[in-house]
C-alpha cells in the first residue's frame, strides 16, 4: 500500500534530493524561459528532451512515474489545441502544442525533484511573507496526515469490497467518512501544535549548497541552445 | 521556593461535561528520576491525566506546581510549562508539525530562540541519542509508527525537559520498539528526568515503574511498588486489568522474594527451583 503521495515520495527520494532548489530552479525556470521564446520547431523538442534526459538520467526518475505524470498534462494539452486546428491551422496548432509539451516537461523535471518544503524555503528566503510560509507548511503537513487517512479508508473498503468495484452509495459513505476523520485529525494536529507551543514556526536554513558546477553547466547548455536557435535562425525563423 | 518535584498535582480534577468526571481529586507527586506508570482500562482517566498534567487542559479543580510554584496559564506560564513538561501523544502523527524529520526536532529549540548553529547540534544529539540520524532528512509522513514515536520523543528531549509523560507509549510497538523505549526511559530516569506513563500494559509497567497508580473511573485506586499493588488480583479484576504474567507465574510457583521483575531475573529466579530452564 502507498502510504504517501508518488509525486511527494519521488520529489523525497530522487538523486536530485540533496541539490538546492536554486540549482533545480535555475535548469528547470531557464529550460521553461526558453520554451517560451525560442521557435517551437525544432527548439521545443531540444527542450523537451533536455528536461527528460535531466529527469530520467540525472535525477534517476523512474520512466514510468516520470510518463505517469506527464501523460495528464499532455493529454489536457492535446484537448485544448483541438479547437486552434480549425481556427489557426494545425502548423500554429502544432507550435503551441510543442511549447506546452516542453514548458510541461521543465515543470514536471522541478516537482518530481524538489520537495514542497524544499519549495517552502526557498520561498521563505526570497521574503514572501513569513505567515503564508508557515500556514503552507502546516496545510503540507495535514494533507499527508489526511492522505495516509485516505489510504487506510480506501484499503478498507477495498478489503471490505473484496476486490469488487464500489457502488456509488459505498464510494459516498467512504467520502464523508473521509470528511468527517479529516477534521477530526485537523483538530488533534491543532491540540498537538498547541502541546508544542505553536508560535510562529522558525525552521532550518536548507544544508544544500548551490554547486557552481552545476549552474555553469545549465547556463551553457541554455546559452547553447540559445546560439544554435540565433545561429539557424534563417532556416527556423523566430 | 525550590523543592525536588519537578512535577506535583493536588486534588486535581476535570469533567468533560457537568458531572461527568474523568478525573476525580488526583494527587501525584513526580521526585526526579521518578518512573510512575498511570495504569487503567479505557476510559479510565488516564489520557486526561496526562493532558491535566501537561497543561493542554486546565483543571476544574485542584492545583499543579512545577519545582513547587503553582504553574501558570498564562502566555509565559504556559510556555514554561511546556519547556519544562513534555507529554508524547498516543498517535505521535498529532504532534509532529514540520515537513521533515529535523526540521520537526529543532522545532522547539528554534521557538525558543536558541541560535541555529546551536539548534542543529541539539538535534543532531536527539536524534542521535534515538538511535535515528539516519531519518534526518525524511519526510515525517513516510515513517513507520515506530519511528514516528522516536521522531515525537526527540522533538520533545531536545528541549531537556524535566517532566516528561507518555500516553500508552508502548501501543503499535513491536517487541524490538518496546525493548528501545524502555532502555530510553531508563536512560533518562537514571538522568534525573520524572517519567510518568500511562498504559494497560500491566507486564510493561510492572517491568519498568518505580510506582504504580491504579486509575478506575477517574480516581486513584491504588498506589504503590508494582510488586505490591499488582499482586492484588481483586482489585486489578475490578478495574479490568489483570495480573502481570510474569508476576502471576512467580507467585504460583511460590518461589522466594523478591519476586523477578523481568524476564532475565526471572529466569534466574525460578533455575534452581525448578530445573525447567537449562
Amino acid at each position: 500500500m502507498h502510504v504517501h503521495a508518488p509525486l511527494d515520495h519521488i520529489a523525497f527520494s530522487n538523486a536530485w534530493r540533496t541539490r538546492s532548489p536554486i540549482d533545480k530552479m535555475i535548469f528547470g525556470g531557464g529550460l521553461l524561459l526558453l520554451a517560451s521564446v525560442l521557435p517551437a520547431l525544432p527548439w521545443s523538442a531540444a527542450i523537451f528532451a533536455a528536461a527528460a534526459t535531466a529527469a530520467l538520467a540525472g535525477a534517476r526518475i523512474p520512466v514510468r512515474a516520470w510518463g505517469w505524470f506527464l501523460a495528464p498534462q499532455i493529454g489536457f494539452l492535446s484537448a485544448a489545441v483541438l479547437p486552434l486546428i480549425l481556427g489557426a491551422g494545425w502548423e500554429r496548432a502544432a507550435a503551441v502544442w510543442m511549447r506546452g509539451a516542453a514548458a510541461a516537461a521543465c515543470m514536471t523535471l522541478l516537482a518530481m525533484t524538489t520537495p514542497a518544503p524544499d519549495l517552502l524555503l526557498a520561498a521563505r528566503r526570497a521574503r514572501v511573507p513569513a505567515v503564508l510560509v508557515e500556514l503552507a507548511f502546516l496545510v503540507y503537513r495535514l494533507i499527508a496526515s489526511i492522505w495516509v487517512l485516505f489510504e487506510r479508508l480506501r484499503l478498507g473498503l477495498d478489503l471490505r469490497l473484496r476486490g469488487g468495484k464500489p457502488s456509488l452509495r459505498a464510494a459516498t459513505l467512504s467520502a464523508s467518512n473521509l470528511l468527517t476523520r479529516s477534521i477530526q485529525t485537523a483538530r488533534r494536529v491543532e491540540r498537538g501544535a498547541s502541546l508544542r507551543g505553536l508560535d510562529g514556526f522558525p525552521m532550518l536554513t536548507p544544508r544544500a549548497e548551490t554547486s557552481r558546477m552545476f549552474l555553469v553547466s545549465a547556463v551553457a547548455l541554455q546559452g547553447s541552445l540559445l546560439a544554435a536557435a540565433i545561429l539557424f535562425r534563417s532556416r527556423f525563423p523566430w | 521556593m525550590v523543592n525536588r518535584f519537578p512535577l506535583e498535582a493536588r486534588g486535581v480534577s476535570y469533567a468533560y461535561a457537568p458531572g461527568h468526571w474523568a478525573v476525580r481529586n488526583v494527587d501525584l507527586v513526580a521526585p526526579a528520576g521518578a518512573r510512575i506508570a498511570l495504569l487503567g482500562a479505557n476510559g479510565a482517566g488516564k489520557s486526561t491525566l496526562l493532558l491535566l498534567l501537561s497543561g493542554a487542559e486546565h483543571a476544574c479543580h485542584g492545583e499543579i506546581f512545577l519545582h513547587g510554584s503553582q504553574a501558570e496559564r498564562s502566555r509565559a506560564g504556559l510556555r514554561r510549562w511546556r519547556r519544562e513538561v513534555g507529554l508524547l501523544l498516543q498517535d505521535p502523527e498529532d504532534q509532529l508539525l514540520a515537513p521533515t524529520v529535523e526540521q520537526d526536532v529543532a522545532f522547539g529549540p528554534l521557538q525558543d530562540g536558541v541560535e541555529e548553529a546551536q539548534a542543529r547540534k541539539l538535534v543532531e544529539q536527539a536524534l542521535s541519542d534515538m538511535a535515528i540520524p539516519h531519518l534526518a532528512t525524511r519526510p515525517v509522513h513516510e515513517l513507520s509508527l515506530g519511528e514516528k514515536k522516536r521522531v515525537a520523543l526527540a522533538g520533545l528531549l531536545v528541549q531537556a525537559p524535566a517532566v516528561l509523560l507518555l500516553d500508552e507509549p508502548t501501543a503499535g510497538l513491536d517487541p524490538g520498539g518496546v525493548r528501545a523505549l524502555r532502555e530510553t526511559l531508563d536512560i533518562l530516569a537514571q538522568a534525573g528526568t520524572a517519567v510518568i506513563l500511562a498504559t494497560h500494559d500491566v507486564d510493561f509497567a510492572y517491568e519498568w515503574a518505580s510506582e504504580v497508580c491504579v486509575l478506575f473511573q477517574g480516581g486513584i485506586l491504588a498506589r504503590g511498588g508494582p510488586a505490591d499493588v499488582l499482586a492484588d488480583r481483586e482489585m486489578l479484576t475490578h478495574a479490568s486489568l489483570e495480573p502481570p504474567l510474569l508476576l502471576e507465574a512467580a507467585m504460583a510457583i511460590g518461589g522466594p522474594p523478591p519476586l523477578p521483575r523481568s524476564r532475565a531475573e526471572f529466569r534466574e529466579w525460578v533455575r534452581p527451583a525448578t530445573r525447567i530452564f537449562p
